[in-house]
């Protein structure tokens, strides 16, 4: 975390991620050109270059939409989540360089602009074999470069919270009408199917890992939502949760996170004010609970980010009886501060 | 519990416990190792390319007797006995125009022209360079009477494509992914070609004009990049296969 923005809080971390990244696309583009002209006398490299570029951003947008889901299910993939958005950039400029050559390559040197030319050059929506699928790539940039652009921190706290997800929700759409512009462009030409079958397995993990994700937060919702008693919600037992971690549940359609920490249980929200993160799967560090995907921090007792930082989150009621955890469902208003429960009343405490 | 047990990092902590860090290279390893794979192998599978030739860069002088319809041409004698009389390159202007203002008034007339080549096995073109065309004397030894062979009333199925860029300036230079370049091309003047297969397999082209013989650059521009079939007379001029096109419709 940091109190002030700057372009980029540049880690050892940060380096190693980032020019690991610019390894793997240069490799990328230099083996994919040089395949592509090495089989074949007749390829030129301006489509190589074009092919290469279009193909490089489409396996990036796959794997950062693999990335969310895979860090749910493995924690392998969690710190790729800390620098995505690098590869949201990355990916970004693949797509701009696609499209810039396209249009020059196809599109200039003629009678008319090249953006009239590429939005009116002899659409036919009657076939998919003619379908304009350079409209469905120009919407699908559009969007890249709204999140490419609003990506910094800076936007999330202008633009607030709620208003930055929802526009980088739209990475869903845009991989929607990307999977289009390719299915009805290059692969209307005739060819090998490898690339089709290629395209189908993309489609098929980023979908399939998002609903296998999804289903399996919802069986465990189900699961630890079934027990209520006076107003209250039994969660679990205190034991059950380990030292400086959480315990989620479902309590009102909301999931909140039960931390344990020496010896006392408090209760938050369980989504992060940064990017929804989810706080549950976070960790007790410097006496702050600390989310997985960036490191937003917050005071287990009161939902507030240690100062100088402002962020707050709804808290909860919470008490232990017999060494279970009961939670009021009713969220307080974020920032307030709630006694952390005892685990043992009676027992020693361990001070902060 | 120590962080072997219980490890937990975000990217601002300066290093990663070491048993997450070795976890995390193996995944981030096997991702790398998929994107690559899906290169190479998208690199692999892409359909061979036609052949072609464009001396981009490296413009030559040829001389000729200019020919402006249906398409401008220009029309280069045979510098050997073995082979045919004369030489057909048809003329261009740089980007996506024709050489129709280049060439205007200059029907019949002997010409240099400076150009770049794009060719072909069995069809040539020269994209018009500085200083472009310039009037020349007509040699001693002048071009026979050019003319026409009817070869009846035929039909094809293929693909309108831009002559340019189907004989050597671009590749793919077919399909969906070069429409929007075909019909800009055409749309500037850029002759219009029927792209066919014979029984054997082999492309061959036809040039179209209408069914007056004029030309229809901008008549043909809605129906590249996608299967089309033609009917009308079909005319060789030296080694060039004109159909006068009567109707033309989309699909085999």
């Amino acid at each position: 975390m940091s109190a002030f923005y700057r372009a980029v809080n540049w880690n050892r971390q940060k380096y190693i991620f980032d020019g690991l990244l610019a390894a793997t696309v240069l490799g990328y583009l230099g083996l994919f050109i040089s395949l592509s002209l090495g089989q074949d006398s007749n390829a030129t490299l301006e489509t190589a270059l074009i092919r290469g570029l279009g193909s490089g951003a489409l396996v990036l947008l796959t794997v950062i939409l693999a990335v969310g889901p895979l860090a749910r299910l493995d924690r392998r993939f969690v710190p790729l989540l800390y620098n995505r958005r690098h590869l949201g950039v990355a990916m970004f400029l693949l797509a701009l360089g696609h499209a810039s050559f396209a249009v020059i390559q196809f599109h200039a040197l003629g009678d008319v602009n090249p953006v009239v030319s590429l939005l009116t050059g002899g659409a036919d929506f009657h076939d998919p074999a003619t379908f304009p699928f350079e409209w469905l790539g120009l919407a699908g940039l559009v969007i890249l470069a709204l999140m490419a652009a609003t990506s910094h921190d800076f936007w999330l706290a202008t633009l607030t919270a709620p208003v930055w997800k929802g526009l980088h929700m739209l990475v869903y759409p845009a991989y929607v009408v990307l999977v289009g512009h390719v299915a009805l462009g290059s692969l209307q030409q005739p060819g090998p199917p490898l690339p089709t079958l290629l395209l189908i397995a993309s489609a098929a993990l980023v979908l399939g890992l998002q609903l296998f994700a999804g289903w399996r937060e919802r069986g465990l919702d189900r699961q630890q939502a079934s027990v209520a008693a006076e107003g209250w919600i039994a969660v679990c037992d205190a034991s059950e949760i380990r030292e400086g971690r959480a315990r989620m549940a479902l309590v009102s359609g909301e999931r909140i996170a039960v931390f344990r920490y020496e010896g006392r249980i408090s209760c938050v929200s369980n989504v992060c004010q940064h990017q929804n993160g989810p706080l549950g799967e976070g960790k007790i560090v410097d006496g702050c609970i600390t989310c997985p995907w960036h490191g937003y921090q917050y005071l287990p007792d009161s939902g507030q980010s240690p100062p100088p930082f402002t962020e707050k989150i709804p808290t909860f009621n919470v008490r232990v009886i017999e060494g279970r955890v009961y939670v009021d469902p009713r969220p307080n208003l974020p920032g307030t501060r709630v006694e952390p429960a005892l685990i043992n009343p009676g027992g020693p405490r361990r001070s902060a | 519990m120590d962080q072997h047990e219980d490890p937990f990092y975000v990217g601002y902590q300066p290093v990663a416990p070491k048993h997450l860090a070795r976890e995390t290279r193996t995944a981030v390893l096997g991702v790398i190792v998929m994107a690559l794979g899906t290169g190479a192998a998208l690199a692999w599978s892409a359909p061979r390319e036609d052949p072609g030739v464009f001396e981009f860069g490296h413009p030559r002088q040829l001389i000729g007797r200019l020919q402006e319809t249906p398409y401008p041409s220009l029309l280069v004698p045979a510098d050997s006995e073995r082979q045919r009389v004369y030489t057909r390159y048809l003329l261009v202007q740089p980007g996506k125009f024709g050489a129709q203002a280049a060439t205007l008034g200059l029907d019949g007339q002997w010409v240099t022209v400076t150009g770049q080549r794009i060719a072909r096995p069995g069809a040539e073109m020269l994209e018009i360079t500085a200083p472009g065309i310039v009037p020349a004397t007509e040699p001693d030894s002048a071009l026979p009477q050019l003319g026409q062979t009817a070869l009846g009333r035929r039909t094809y199925h293929g693909e309108v494509v831009d002559s340019k860029c189907w004989l050597g300036v671009m590749r793919p230079a077919t399909g969906n992914v070069h429409r929007g370049c075909a019909y800009r091309c055409l749309s500037g003047g850029i002759p219009p070609l029927l792209m066919t297969r014979n029984p054997e397999g082999r492309t061959e082209h036809l040039l179209l004009t209408d069914a007056d013989g004029r030309q229809a650059h901008q008549r043909f521009k809605g129906l590249v990049g996608r299967p089309v079939t033609v009917s009308g007379p079909v005319f060789q001029e030296g080694d060039l296969l004109v159909m006068r096109v009567e109707q033309m419709g989309l699909g085999k």
